[in-house]
C-alpha cells in the first residue's frame, strides 16, 4: 500500500511536465507546501530542465531524415518477380546450350546403335547357317564325329576346306545331287 | 493523447513495412529525431557525439522495424534504442561537458544570471559524473517525463530497480546543490 507520499512523489515530474488533471495538480501543490523532500527534488528538476541542450540545426536533421530513409531503401529487400527470374538471359543460354548438347548427344548415340550391331548380325547369322549345312551334311553322308568343342570360327575353316559348292547344295533330305540313283 | 499518437505511430509502421511508403517512415523520423537528439546529447554530453548517436539509433530501429512487437509504443522502444547506442557509443570515452552551450534564462538581473549559469554548470558536471544508468533514469524521468513503468522498459529493468536508480541520482544532486548553495567546494 502506497502512502500520499509515495503517491505524489511518483507524479511530481507529470506535475512539472503539465500533464495531470487539474485535481490531482491541486493536491501536489498541497503537499509541495508541506513536504520539504519533495519540494527540494522538484527544485533539482527545475535546475535540470534549465539545462537546455544546444540546437544541432535543422540542416542537420534534414540530412539526418535523408541519411535515415536512404539507408532503409538500399536495406529493403526487392520483391521476388518470377517473370524476370525466369526470362534472365544467362540462365536462358545456358539451358539452351544444355538442351542443345543433350539433344546431339541422344542423336548420335542412336545412329550407333541403329548401323553397327545389324553389320555384325548379319554376318554372323549367314557364317552359322554356312557351318549348319556343313556339320548336317557330313553327320548323315560320311558319319564324322562332330566336335562338339568347335566353334564357329573351327568350323567355317574346316568349311572352307571343302569344295563349297558340293558342301552347300547337296543336302536335300539326305540325298544327293550328284548321286546317280536319285535322277533315276 | 499518448493513445492518439501510439495508434498514429501503428499505423505509419504498417503503411511502411506493408507498402514501403517513404512518407510514412519519413513522419515517423521528423517526428522522433528531436526527442532522440535530446536523449543522445544528455547521455553523452557532447553535440557532435550526440549527432553521431542519432544517427545510429534511427538507422538500426528502421532496420529492426520489422521485429518490433508492438508490445510497447514506438516512443518507448526508440528511446530503448537510443539508450543502448549512447551508452555503447559512450563506453569508454569520458562524459564532457560543454561549456560553451547556450542557457536559457528568465533572470534579468545580471548576477542572478551568473548565479543561475554557475549552478546549471555545476549540476550538469554532478549529472555527468553519475553512474550511467542513474544519469539514464534522471534523464528519461526529468527531461523526458516517462513514468516509472515507461523507464523501467526503456532501460530493461524493474520498476523497483528504477526507482531505485532515481533517488540515488537525485540524492546525490540534491546534496551537491546544498553544498554549492552553502559555498563548499566539492
Amino acid at each position: 500500500m502506497k502512502s500520499e507520499h509515495d503517491e505524489i512523489k511518483d507524479m511530481l515530474h507529470e506535475y512539472l511536465h503539465g500533464t495531470l488533471s487539474d485535481e490531482k495538480a491541486a493536491l501536489v501543490k498541497g503537499h509541495l507546501s508541506g513536504c520539504d523532500d519533495c519540494a527540494h527534488e522538484v527544485n533539482i528538476a527545475v535546475a535540470l530542465l534549465k539545462i537546455v541542450a544546444p540546437d544541432p540545426g535543422a540542416v542537420y536533421f534534414n540530412n539526418l531524415t535523408k541519411t535515415v530513409l536512404s539507408t532503409a531503401r538500399a536495406n529493403t529487400p526487392k520483391k521476388f518477380n518470377l517473370w524476370k527470374y525466369i526470362f534472365r538471359p544467362i540462365p536462358i543460354a545456358a539451358a539452351a546450350s544444355l538442351c542443345l548438347v543433350i539433344y546431339l548427344t541422344i542423336f548420335n548415340l542412336g545412329n550407333f546403335r541403329n548401323s553397327h550391331p545389324k553389320q555384325v548380325q548379319i554376318a554372323s547369322n549367314t557364317q552359322n547357317n554356312i557351318t549348319r549345312n556343313y556339320v548336317t551334311h557330313h553327320t548323315q553322308n560320311t558319319n564324322i564325329v562332330m566336335d562338339t568343342s568347335a566353334t564357329d570360327d573351327t568350323l567355317y575353316s574346316l568349311l572352307m576346306e571343302e569344295d563349297y559348292d558340293d558342301g552347300f547344295t547337296s543336302v536335300y533330305g539326305g540325298y544327293d545331287h550328284d548321286d546317280d540313283s536319285y535322277e533315276e | 493523447m499518448d493513445e492518439d499518437s501510439r495508434s498514429e505511430d501503428y499505423r505509419l509502421i504498417d503503411s511502411y513495412l506493408d507498402t514501403g511508403d517513404e512518407a510514412a517512415l519519413e513522419a515517423l523520423v521528423v517526428k522522433y529525431r528531436k526527442e532522440v537528439y535530446l536523449i543522445a546529447y544528455r547521455v553523452a554530453g557532447d553535440v557532435e557525439e550526440a549527432k553521431d548517436i542519432t544517427q545510429k539509433a534511427f538507422i538500426s530501429a528502421v532496420s529492426e522495424l520489422r521485429n518490433f512487437k508492438k508490445n510497447s509504443a514506438f516512443k518507448t522502444w526508440l528511446y530503448r534504442i537510443t539508450v543502448n547506442t549512447a551508452l555503447n557509443h559512450t563506453r569508454g570515452s569520458a562524459y564532457t561537458v560543454e561549456l560553451c552551450e547556450t542557457i536559457k534564462s528568465d533572470a534579468k538581473d545580471a548576477d542572478t544570471w551568473l548565479i543561475e549559469k554557475q549552478q546549471e554548470r555545476h549540476l550538469k558536471t554532478m549529472l555527468a559524473s553519475l553512474p550511467p544508468r542513474q544519469r539514464i533514469s534522471v534523464i528519461l524521468r526529468v527531461y523526458k517525463g516517462l513514468s516509472i513503468a515507461e523507464t523501467a522498459d526503456v532501460m530493461g529493468c524493474s520498476e523497483g530497480a528504477v526507482k531505485s536508480h532515481y533517488h540515488s541520482a537525485i540524492n546525490k544532486l540534491k546534496a551537491a546543490m546544498a553544498a554549492l548553495l552553502q559555498g563548499k567546494d566539492l
